[in-house]
């Protein structure tokens, strides 16, 4: 009787090697993956970027961002496409300026130059990442770069996976 | 006998390694090692235009005596590409080379490239590549045609460079 109750009094102990194991992998896995990259790409969901064999690392400047239904700058939309085409309202007479995109990014340019006026270590830029969907037509890419170029950006540099 | 009895008494029994703190410590790591994680690389293609705006100021960033002397351009239309240089020095006729696409429907980027590492070995000092796209052309065949103009891999001479002052066209002037 006494031995008996003895064994029910026993504790049993949960085994996690093994889950430390799994876990002691993971972590060298991940660990080996780690990269500490300034620039984060923030994806809006509705784009998918192209492939590519560059080896060039992006930088952190401004952001244009191209997605199959927005135009964003810096995070903000400013203005809505369809496939490729905007509302006539939206561009100017000649058909390739992008109103809406020039104003915000004039404000960029113009908030960039004072900064750099005032830091020298601010360079005042003319750059411009351009993170695009990859089935966006090329007279849409041409407004833009057309766009950038009149509110003094007009180095591009064009966002894509590594092949 | 006793004696033997009380020194097996002193030892003390076996226990498991105590590896809860270890494991504490692991599963605070890993969430933060994750959101760190990149599991997509991204990578960055440069290009400008030439020069199209009336503001001097916005001038290409390709400055005007580094500008093309062969004026190699590739243009991509919906027959495949056309390679064609300034004033018929690639092509006495100045129709320039037309590669066609391939019977899938896709562009053949292979092609191009060794017609391109042709032109870039007899023009070896020639950096600078104008690529004119389509209206409709998408963006992925735009950028993939930069990758094929901008170097060449190869197994036996690794990276070769042909192209990489890259300026894109395309019918906008």
């Amino acid at each position: 009787m006494k031995h008996s109750s003895k064994k029910r009094m026993e504790v049993a102990e949960l085994n996690i090697t093994a889950l430390l194991d799994m876990f002691t992998m993971l972590l060298i896995f991940l660990l080996i993956n780690y990269s500490s990259v300034s620039y984060q790409v923030k994806t809006s969901g509705f784009i998918e970027f192209p492939k590519s064999y560059s080896e060039k690392k992006p930088t952190e400047i401004l952001n244009i961002v191209v997605d199959k239904y927005n135009i964003l700058v810096d995070g903000n939309v400013v203005v809505k496409h369809d496939k490729g085409v905007l509302a006539p309202e939206a561009i100017d007479d000649n058909g390739f300026r992008i109103i809406p995109l020039y104003t915000s990014l004039v404000k960029y340019s113009e908030r960039n130059k004072y900064l750099s006026s005032v830091n020298k270590k601010i360079v005042s830029g003319g750059k411009v990442i351009l993170q695009m969907d990859k089935d966006i037509p090329f007279y849409m890419l041409r407004q833009i770069m057309y766009t950038a170029g009149q509110a003094e950006y007009s180095d591009f540099k064009f966002i894509a996976i590594k092949k | 006998m006793a004696k033997g009895n009380d020194d097996r008494k002193k030892i003390p029994p076996l226990k498991n390694l105590n590896l809860t703190p270890l494991l504490d410590f692991v599963v605070a790591v890993i969430p933060v090692l994750l959101l760190s994680v990149n599991f997509l690389e991204y990578v960055v293609l440069d290009t400008s235009l030439p020069v199209y705006s009336d503001d001097p100021t916005a001038e290409s960033s390709i400055e005007k005596d580094k500008q093309p002397k062969l004026g190699l351009s590739v243009a991509i239309t919906d027959e495949g590409f056309i390679i064609a240089g300034q004033g018929g020095i690639l092509n006495a006729d100045g129709k320039g080379t037309l590669i066609r696409k391939m019977t899938n429907g896709s562009y053949d980027y292979l092609t191009l490239s060794d017609k391109l590492l042709d032109i870039k070995n007899k023009y070896p000092d020639e950096w600078s590549l104008i690529i004119i796209p389509e209206a409709t052309t998408r963006f992925e065949d735009i950028v993939s045609t930069m990758d094929a103009s901008r170097e060449r891999l190869s197994k036996g001479e690794g990276r070769r460079v042909m192209f990489p002052n890259i300026v894109l066209g395309g019918g906008i002037l």
